[in-house]
């Protein structure tokens, strides 16, 4: 069981250009919207022709430019699994499962494994209803059943979560990660969440302006962010653009400061970045020490992000911005800080206005070259 | 009460039946080839599709008498065509077959425009859905396009079919007005008021308002109940 991807695709204003193989394994697919992932899955489903380039699932060609294959998406038979589902809304549950089971299955058989599918995904009963009387749970369990009915040679799933609210989630967060450990062969996930990500995925790719920046494993993403993508995608708060200015040291323009890190510093290094929740209290001055205003402070159930700017910064590079001036840059002038809320007491959690000391510890800074 | 029944028997009510006739055959053929344009011309390159879309139009937009007069040209007995029709003893003017051409003519873009509509409505994602679980073309087209987009192709038919019957200018072109051939309810209007017959006239009047009335009604209650999964929470299956 394999999956081996290379293709091209140029649209106005954006190129796609992927690379990959996979075994029997989990992969995922993080990035921000737009970014070409779910292109990717389109074109191995042969909804969408690249320009050039090969797909081979599981030792069957799906694709070639140069020996001209091309297989319709009826022959592929991926029964890719969209963002909002595609349910038929004329066909009842039952039919809707069925959808997938080619003409060829007698009735009986394929009553037998429709009652399996809506068994094993908890939906007995549900069969003559339309997908109109199912809440948005039910009916992402029945294109799962969909899916799983059409035994497709990879599993291809396009944020299969993103259209249920929060408390569904978890619920369905089992039952998908149950299902993946079930399954022997190649499945492609895509998200744009990274705890998703994290928790069904063996290897994540980072994907960027449609190409692949980076690919590892969920540690990898979170500890060893190799790129300004997987940077932002795997919840980096800070990230900054930097300059080398010595082999442990490096300026980062918009801050206005310069910081030290365990590392040596590579020659090319283009941004800095710094979890929000790794950011220290300090008593004073001292290595990576800053003395910081709070400019916002916002909360969310257990915890608080507190907006810092920079009082003794540089202004060499980049000037001070007010908020009113300009958002953005002055976001980008400031660091942000996430406290815990829960066992500290409210009153000792800095405010708005109050003057604090942050350390920024030098080994828990990442340094990317792109 | 009697003396109504007496007027009835008096009337020929030869108008009646080709207008049913002429109307049933029109709107068969403008179904079936509204809803062939409509998906032959989404799968065109753009280009195409616009010229397409403007040709299966313009009928709409032409007076009825032009479009009659076109036909006439280009079916009567000065092109090869016509010609050749005539030959063979199946006369495409001033014939039964006339009245058929002029209100299939007339009524194609109304048909052809709301079955486009409603197809480019569909979500092409819900389509592709359907190809990656091996559905065929045809079967795409005949188990979710037409169900999905039924009430809008319903409404084109509706459109059509109120088009066909008061077709008027075109049939008087090309099909003339020949008692118990080729003349219509709309056709024994005009002419029974020119000879002042007023009476008769307002009786086809009325006979064309009701039956319209009734085909309407018809078509709606039918769209509904062929669209009940959208209703589904009003009760039914659950």
């Amino acid at each position: 069981m394999s999956l081996e991807v290379r293709i091209k695709k140029a649209l106005p204003g954006f190129a796609l250009d992927v690379e990959f193989d996979s075994g029997d394994e989990t992969l995922g697919f993080l990035g921000a919207s737009g970014c070409g992932k779910s292109l990717t899955l389109k074109c191995i489903a042969g909804i969408e022709k690249p320009d050039e380039g090969r797909i081979v699932v599981n030792g069957r060609v799906f694709f070639d430019s140069k020996e001209g294959v091309n297989l319709s998406p009826q022959e592929r038979k991926t029964a890719l699994l969209f963002q909002n589902y595609m349910l038929f809304p004329n066909c009842t549950v039952a039919e809707n499962v069925a959808a997938g089971l080619g003409r060829d299955v007698p009735k009986g058989e394929r009553a037998r494994i429709v009652d399996a599918e809506l068994k094993r995904f908890g939906l007995e009963g549900f069969g003559k209803r339309y997908p109109s009387q199912l809440s948005g749970g039910q009916q992402q369990r029945v294109a799962l059943a969909r899916m799983l009915a059409a035994k497709p040679g990879i599993l291809m799933l396009d944020e299969p979560l993103s259209a249920l609210d929060a408390h569904l989630k978890g619920v369905l967060e089992q039952n998908l990660a149950g299902l993946f450990d079930a399954y022997q062969g190649t499945i492609l996930y895509v998200s744009h969440d990274i705890d998703e990500a994290l928790r069904f995925c063996d290897r994540i790719a980072v994907v960027d302006s449609g190409r692949i920046v980076e690919m590892g494993t969920g540690d990898d993403l979170v500890n060893r962010p190799r790129s300004l993508a997987g940077l932002k995608l795997s919840g980096c708060k800070n990230a900054t653009p930097a300059r080398k200015s010595g082999p442990y040291s490096v300026w980062l323009p918009k801050w206005g400061v310069e910081l030290t890190s365990a590392v040596e510093v590579p020659e090319n290094v283009a941004c800095c970045g710094v979890r929000a929740r790794f950011v220290e209290r300090a008593d004073g001055p001292g290595e990576n020490c800053f003395r910081m205003r709070v400019d916002r402070v916002s909360d969310s159930r257990f915890e608080r992000m507190l907006l810092l700017g920079f009082i003794d910064r540089d202004e060499a590079d980049v000037p001070t911005v007010d908020a009113h001036e300009d958002e953005m840059k002055y976001l980008h002038q400031h660091l942000f800080w996430r406290l815990p809320r829960i066992g500290e007491s409210e009153l000792r959690l800095p405010q708005v206005g109050e003057e604090v000391w942050v350390r920024i510890p030098k080994d828990k800074i990442y340094l990317v070259t792109e | 009460m009697g003396s109504l029944v007496e007027f009835v028997g008096t009337i020929d009510l030869s108008p009646l039946w080709v207008t049913l006739k002429t109307t049933g055959t029109a709107i068969v053929i403008v179904f079936l080839l509204g809803l062939a344009a409509a998906y032959f011309s989404l799968r065109m390159p753009p280009r195409l599709q616009d010229l397409a879309d403007s040709i299966f139009t313009i009928p709409m937009v032409l007076p009825p008498t032009v479009c009659g007069f076109i036909l006439l040209l280009a079916l009567g007995r000065n092109t090869a065509v016509g010609q050749w029709f005539i030959d063979v003893g199946f006369p495409l003017v001033f014939s039964w077959p006339a009245t058929v051409i002029a209100a299939s003519v007339v009524a194609f873009p109304l048909m052809y425009r709301s079955a486009r509509g409603a197809f480019e409505n569909l979500d092409p994602n819900m389509l592709d859905a359907a190809r990656t679980l091996g559905w065929s073309e045809p079967r795409i087209f005949f188990r979710l396009m037409l169900p999905l987009a039924w009430s809008s192709i319903a409404a084109g038919t509706v459109l059509a079919f109120a088009r066909a019957l008061g077709e008027f200018g075109a049939t008087l072109f090309l099909a003339g007005n020949y008692l118990g051939v080729t003349r219509t309810i709309p056709m024994a209007i005009y002419f029974e008021w020119m000879n002042g017959n007023t009476d008769v006239a307002i009786f086809w009047t009325l006979i064309i308002m009701l039956f319209s009335f009734i085909v309407i009604l018809f078509v709606n209650l039918w769209s509904r109940r062929t669209t009940r999964y959208r209703h589904a929470s009003e009760g039914g299956a659950s």
